[in-house]
């Protein structure tokens, strides 16, 4: 199970610090993550739905956007792009224990586990076709094919809440 | 209250037109069925500096409105918040805000 350890502030930088700790089966399937989500940006195509969600329109107005589009050119890919490319280097500095991985974050770090895990989440839900909040009350049948989708957007979101939840309460 | 008659007879019509560039843009947050309530508070205190109590009210509005102007403020400026939101995985527009 996920754990998250706030360490105080660091002695040098006055800056917060935490160690979230996961079991293996967890580690592994975050660090499959990353790779999945590079391959998904790098061919679009694939699922342009699901890439569409990641990149929606800032103008209602299809000429404004059009315009917008064109200024900001590939400075949202690559923004993506270089957020996994930091939490490779992230998962490439974990310390891996007797029982599974922690990863020593900071608050820019929190930050960029928060986009990353949220990136996930919208992907895995739009792929899904979720249009409603999802609840609680809402169990998936583990019959049901996409059940480990559905149980892999529910822990992420129990981690992203963790992490929101450390750095609301360190302030 | 009644309001008083005016008697001045100096008195002309307005006639300053404000540049159509100073009209402000709306930055508009729409709900979403995934990102959780804490991370849109979280990303709310982040982009634009509001305090919890503000950061809440306006994920509310979210919530139960199906939106929220978070921001009013000049193209260039709405331009650079819906540009993070979306970094965020946040939906966000912006429309020309009231003169």
């Amino acid at each position: 199970m996920t754990r998250l350890r706030y360490e105080g502030k660091d002695a040098k930088t006055g800056e917060d610090r935490w160690t979230l700790h996961f079991v293996e089966l967890e580690a592994n399937i975050l660090a499959s993550l990353p790779e999945q989500l590079e391959a998904l940006l790098t061919h679009p195509e694939s699922n342009q739905r699901v890439v569409d969600r990641l990149f929606p329109a800032s103008y209602e107005d299809p000429e404004e956007e059009a315009l917008n589009r064109k200024l900001l050119g590939d400075s949202l890919m690559a923004e993506r792009k270089e957020m996994i490319t930091a939490v490779n280097e992230q998962l490439e500095g974990a310390t891996k224990t007797d029982d599974g991985t922690e990863l020593h974050l900071d608050r820019a770090s929190v930050d960029l586990w928060l986009r990353f895990m949220n990136d996930v989440r919208l992907v895995i839900a739009t792929d899904l076709g979720i249009r409603e909040n999802i609840g609680d009350e809402d169990v998936v049948d583990p019959a049901n094919p996409d059940a480990p989708k559905y149980a892999l957007l529910e822990y992420l979101g129990g981690v992203e809440a963790i992490l929101v939840e450390a750095v609301s309460r360190a302030g | 209250m009644a309001e008083r008659p005016d008697t001045r007879t100096d008195v002309q019509p307005e006639t300053t037109v404000r540049p159509s560039t100073l009209r402000p843009w709306n930055v508009v947050v729409w709900d979403d069925p995934v990102n959780l309530m804490s991370y849109v508070v979280y990303v709310f205190q982040k982009l634009f500096g509001f305090n919890e109590t503000v950061a809440n009210e306006k994920m509310m509005e979210v919530h139960n409105d199906g939106k929220s102007i978070v921001a009013s403020v000049e193209r260039e400026r709405a331009e650079f918040y819906v540009t993070r939101l979306h970094a965020y995985g946040l939906q966000a527009t912006m429309e020309r805000g009231e003169e």
